[in-house]
């Protein structure tokens, strides 16, 4: 009798489980996603990095507005707002049934509160896009509205869709705010356990806003060797990665029927940087040739394995509204040759490589991260092809923080630089703001902030400061693009590649997760429920493509799970020789020899 | 006797203590960049000089060089390690987290790698010349070549990915609050990949020693005159040659116990593990200077205690030292 109660429990048992596919959509007990590095305090001011330290604050906060996958500002905490046509004001509304994981209300106060507070104490990541902001009106618990003192395009994305909003009743008790460990917001999670070097625990938030979000508990293991990560991901003990799946392994991970992979585009944009300060990369014709020796698409072939879009000689990602489509990557190494000759860098004393104008030698550093192997093997490849065209370099490999110190020595342009050439990489922010051009290119220090390679040209700068006076829509996008022609064509540095950004994640646990362009799949609107629907619509039209069994690259993939396999076998080989060989020998001996053999 | 014994070797270390303070003190400051990158996040790039000075100036490291050195002095004598810069905890704090982890690992693996190399390095000194010796060599030759990374990723690979036998990283699977034997069984099951590494790339140096220290027993006389005696194999083996021929494993034993601190930076990486090694190596990444004085400090300190130890032993163990000495 026990027992065909106990199968009539397991036929229940499995009826229920049929069903479960559909709740487990909705509602996940536990989701693991592996991060690589420590992030401290998640709140705005202890974070470390970017990505993914900042998608998790904002897991924790929320924001007044959000990027939605295509980076385009969204509102978020706000309901309903407007922009007069000046751009100097804008009027928000909140929603209205905004709580603090405490339980107290989120008002227009808090949000004026965080923006004078990011004013006080600095952070300059949110400070700095505040300083437009001339005065802030409270009206009502929901009303709040903004006065600039300049229009200021990228106002939605930063900081409106950047400022996570502190809890006034919290933070204005804080007086150093680099020490503080609070994480309380009004995000979908709450933080609940944070261990040093090993993990970072959440709790889904209930009573949020949008609702209830998908997953019971976010658990955020920390693993800084990626390599072990993609083991944990591929035996199962992750769901999903938050590191991006380097090129040779891409196919191996997609033809594991347990995973799921995405790719798509990446605004992190690897360089070939220039001192332009220093004799002969001061030579505009030196440049050029450097970036006609270079094979642009071979290195997104043979080092990127495909996985990356060739640079534009512009630096502005193609996907970008500003993109300059008239510029095309050049690769020509007669040509190189032909400049150099006609700028007078010519190999006089016939050692194969060219002196410079005034006949004394070149021999040119080429520096790069040695914890990173796609710049390495991207170094050596560039380094050949200068070689080539006998422009004399090697490669050196060293730790990313000498590195930097050599190529911008505390994080400050105006403190000059040592160093001749360079693998270098900005990331994906550089790509969301087309001003940043300024950024890059501006010889004065205070506007040309990260100009690491010193570069001046006068004409470039009158380009810039016209950008920064100008606010009509179309006057910024042909700038915008009369900045990239010339930036092309006088080559302060060779914009190389944007590594496309690949995905993985277990799909059986969960699969809501949104391609956020630049970013990839861990990102806030991966792990909150509303607007679910619209955004998985969305997800079909977005420019991601995923990477289907039964493509090309899949029959490729069998050959490199057959390598793997292969390297397995051939170590389980070679051990089992060394073991049978002990064996077989001590077997012989024991037959013959005495043990007091010595 | 002893005592002028003790008190000379004290002297001594105090010496080598006052050098290592101030290398330790230094060897970061000389290492080329700075912290700032990690102080200030990401985007440092877009900071003004005068937010970047206020920074370096929060913590100090506007001061003179002289300045800062009597500040570290000071700290270590009143037994502040002062705060991380990356990780903004007190670093006593950190150490206390990822200690018990270290030295579960590291100690175990010792003593393990110890008891085993030992016994082969017997066994082969024992049938010198024979095939089982030649093997023995051969084997353990082979492991001490293969780097621990390596074998490390190698055993992940079949028994995590591939088998699904074991875990893959950490040090237990802390999130799912395991209490009592499960716990233990939970921290048993993490641990066994990190420490068969650590022990196969380990076990190979006490190997070699025991096995020319005990070859070199067996040559001495009073081993001749057992077996005419005709005392027994065993007794020869267990008593006359292995307990004489322990001592200079003893030595290497005592001065790798100073070494267990430090961690296994390597294996701790591949493994994810939270122990000390890892810690180092991310402070010295990030040029978390006090991070770096005080893990490297850890070190040198207990190199230099076990260091101590091993001299204060040693007369113990054999009393030839003593005898000379006193």
């Amino acid at each position: 009798m026990k027992r065909s109660f106990f199968s009539v429990g397991l036929i229940l048992l499995l009826f229920l489980s049929n069903f479960n596919p559909v709740q487990a959509k909705e509602k996940v007990q536990s989701l693991k996603v592996g991060i690589t590095k420590d992030e401290n305090g998640l709140n705005p001011y202890t974070y470390v990095t970017g990505y993914p330290g900042l998608d998790l604050v904002n897991l924790l906060y929320d924001t007044l507005f959000i990027l939605d996958e295509n980076n385009q500002p969204e509102p978020w905490l706000v309901k309903d707002y407007k922009v007069t046509e000046d751009g100097l004001t804008y009027e928000l509304t909140l929603h209205d049934n905004v709580k603090w994981q405490d339980g107290k209300p989120l008002t227009a106060d808090d949000v004026k509160f965080t923006m004078e507070y990011f004013i006080k104490y600095p952070k300059s990541r949110f400070t700095n896009p505040l300083k437009t902001i001339k005065s802030i009106e409270v009206s009502g618990a929901t009303g709040i509205t903004l006065n600039l003192s300049q229009a200021d395009p990228s106002f939605m994305i930063q900081p409106l869709a950047d400022l996570p909003i502190l809890p006034q009743h919290i933070w204005s008790e804080v007086s150093t705010p680099d020490d503080e460990t609070n994480a309380l917001g009004s995000g979908p999670y709450i933080l609940e356990e944070h261990k040093s070097g090993q993990y970072y625990k959440m709790k889904s938030n209930v009573d949020y806003f949008k609702g209830a979000p998908p997953i019971s508990e976010l658990i955020f293991p920390i693993i800084e060797d990626t390599t072990a990560m993609y083991n944990a991901l591929q035996a199962g003990e992750l769901d999903a990665i938050s590191s991006s799946i380097s090129p040779e392994l891409v196919e191996q991970f997609s033809s594991n029927p347990a995973l799921k992979v995405v790719r798509g585009p990446g605004y992190s944009t690897s360089l070939f940087q220039i001192n332009a300060e220093k004799y002969p990369m001061t030579e505009t014709a030196f440049r050029q040739a450097i970036d006609y020796a270079i094979d642009k698409e071979n290195l997104v072939n043979t080092v990127l394995l495909g996985y990356a879009e060739v640079g534009s000689p512009g630096f502005i990602h193609p996907s970008s509204a500003f993109f300059n489509s008239d510029l095309k990557p050049v690769y020509d190494k007669e040509k190189a040759r032909q400049i150099l000759e006609d700028a007078g860098f010519i190999d006089k004393d016939g050692d194969g490589f060219r002196e410079d104008q005034k006949g004394n030698k070149i021999d040119l550093t080429n520096l790069v991260y040695s914890g990173n192997p796609i710049r390495i093997r991207t170094a050596e490849l560039i380094s050949e092809a200068l070689n080539e065209i006998g422009i004399k370099n090697s490669v050196k490999a060293m730790d990313s923080t000498t590195v930097d110190s050599l190529m911008w020595p505390d994080f400050d342009v105006s403190k000059g630089r040592d160093y001749d050439l360079g693998v270098w990489s900005w990331s994906n922010t550089m790509q969301l703001f087309p001003d940043r051009m300024n950024d890059l290119f501006h010889s004065d220090p205070a506007i040309g902030s990260v100009n690491i390679g010193g570069y001046k040209n006068p004409e470039f700068d009158q380009l810039g400061e016209k950008l920064k006076q100008t606010n009509d829509e179309n006057e910024r996008l042909s700038l915008i693009k009369d900045m990239q022609a010339f930036v092309a064509s006088d080559t302060p540095f060779i914009t190389l590649y944007y590594q496309e950004i690949v995905g993985a994640f277990n799909p059986a646990k969960y699969d809501q997760y949104v391609f956020q362009v630049g970013k990839g799949i861990i990102n806030k609107l991966s792990f909150v429920s509303s607007e679910k629907s619209d955004l998985a619509g969305n997800d079909q039209t977005s420019s991601e493509t995923e990477v289907s069994a039964d493509s090309k690259t899949a029959n490729a993939s069998s050959d490199n799970g057959g390598n793997n396999t292969s390297l397995y076998v051939f170590g389980l080989i070679l051990l089992g020789a060394v073991i049978g060989f002990v064996f077989l020998r001590r077997k012989k001996k024991d037959k013959g020899n005495d043990d007091f053999d010595f | 006797m002893l005592g002028k014994f003790i008190a000379g070797k004290f002297l001594q270390y105090l010496i080598v203590i006052f050098l290592m303070l101030t290398l330790n003190f230094l060897l970061p400051r000389l290492m080329p960049g700075n912290p700032l990158v990690f102080l200030a996040g990401e985007d440092v790039g877009f900071m003004s000089s005068a937010e970047k000075e206020a920074i370096l100036d929060k913590y100090g490291l506007n001061d003179s060089i002289i300045e800062q050195y009597g500040a570290y002095i000071k700290d270590i004598f009143t037994g502040d390690f002062g705060y991380s810069y990356q990780q903004k905890r007190p670093i006593s704090e950190l150490l206390m987290e990822r200690l018990p982890w270290t030295m579960l690992l590291t100690g175990l693996g010792l003593v393990l790698s110890t008891i085993i190399g030992v016994m082969f390095g017997a066994i082969s000194a024992w049938r010198r010349g024979t095939k089982t010796d030649a093997n023995l060599l051969t084997v353990f030759m082979f492991l001490s070549a293969m780097p621990s990374f390596w074998v490390g990723m190698i055993l992940v690979s079949i028994f995590s990915a591939q088998l699904g036998w074991l875990p893959v990283f950490g040090a237990e699977s802390a999130w799912s609050n395991y209490s009592g034997i499960d716990r233990i069984i939970d921290i048993g099951k993490h641990l066994i990949l990190p420490l068969a590494t650590l022990i196969l790339i380990s076990v190979t140096s006490t190997f070699m020693i025991m096995r020319y220290s005990m070859l070199n027993v067996l040559g001495e006389d009073y081993i001749m005159m057992a077996k005419a005696k005709g005392v027994k194999e065993k007794v020869i083996k267990y008593k006359h040659a292995m307990r004489n021929a322990l001592l200079p494993v003893a030595t290497v034993f005592m001065l790798s116990l100073g070494f267990t601190l430090g961690g296994a930076t390597v294996i701790e990486t591949v493994f994810a593990y939270p122990g000390v090694g890892r810690l180092m190596f991310e402070s010295v990444l990030s040029r978390d200077y006090p991070l770096i004085q005080a893990t490297f400090l850890i070190i040198t300190f207990s190199v230099v205690i076990a260091n101590f130890l091993a001299d204060l032993i040693y007369p113990l163990l054999d009393p030839k030292v003593g005898s000379r000495n006193g």
